[in-house]
């Protein structure tokens, strides 16, 4: 399996453990592959939801030594972007 | 989640925290994210409210402690600094409540760039909070 891009976030926690996460991803295409480093112990249950709801794979998670490592597969998903609002009955 | 609204009432740094946080995390994840800054925070959304916030009563001799804390995480400490980095993600609005700005003295021409509109309750309860995946009042 290649990895496409490797991100340390050892000692980082909620919340900038999931901004880290999110920016990585995002600044990746569809189909590569993310090899996520952390030793939060909270990421355990975090990163597997988040990649449910954010369409992202989880192929591989392992924990050595209190390090886990996450290999994530970017989705399809496209970002919202805000809606223009319609002022103009005001 | 698709849509997320935010309604955060108060200008104290540490009340501020949260709702930047959640919205910071969501827009980060695709999520279109809504706040409306009503009652005395609509003031955070003006150069002279913004450079005014700091951590009020009880905690309040814990100000700079704190702003250490959340620059050590990582976090924007400011709070314009936070509102830039909401703003350019492309997927956070933030709108200053129009009664409040009539009651706490804010202008139109006050807001900062970085502030999306004034509009008013009805406009926000309506079209947004209710049309919202969840909403959060702070």
């Amino acid at each position: 399996m290649k990895i496409h891009k490797t991100h340390d976030a050892c000692g980082k926690s909620c919340p900038m453990l999931m901004i880290e996460l999110n920016k990585a991803i995002n600044s990746m295409s569809a189909g590569q592959v993310l090899a996520f480093i952390c030793n939060d112990q909270m990421s355990n249950m975090d990163i597997p939801l988040w990649c449910k709801r954010t369409d992202n794979k989880l192929l591989e998670m392992t924990k050595t030594d209190g390090v886990f490592r996450y290999h994530i597969i970017k989705g399809e998903r496209l970002p919202v972007t805000p809606r223009k609002r319609d002022f103009s009955r005001y | 989640m698709d849509r997320l609204a935010i309604v955060i009432s108060w200008d104290s740094y540490d009340k501020l925290l949260c709702p930047f946080v959640f919205a910071y995390l969501q827009s980060l994840e695709g999520t279109q994210v809504d706040i409306l800054f009503a009652s005395w925070a609509v003031r955070t959304l003006t150069a002279k409210g913004v450079a005014e916030i700091k951590i009020e009563g009880h905690h309040a001799d814990q100000d700079e402690y704190v702003k250490k804390q959340v620059a050590d995480l990582g976090l924007p400490s400011g709070v314009l600094d936070f509102l830039k980095t909401l703003k350019n993600t492309g997927c956070v609005n933030l709108y200053g409540c129009d009664m409040a700005a009539k009651i706490y003295g804010v202008e139109e021409e006050d807001l900062l760039e970085e502030a999306t509109s004034l509009i008013s309750a009805t406009y926000f309860l309506h079209e947004i909070a209710v049309k919202a995946d969840h909403c959060q009042y702070f």
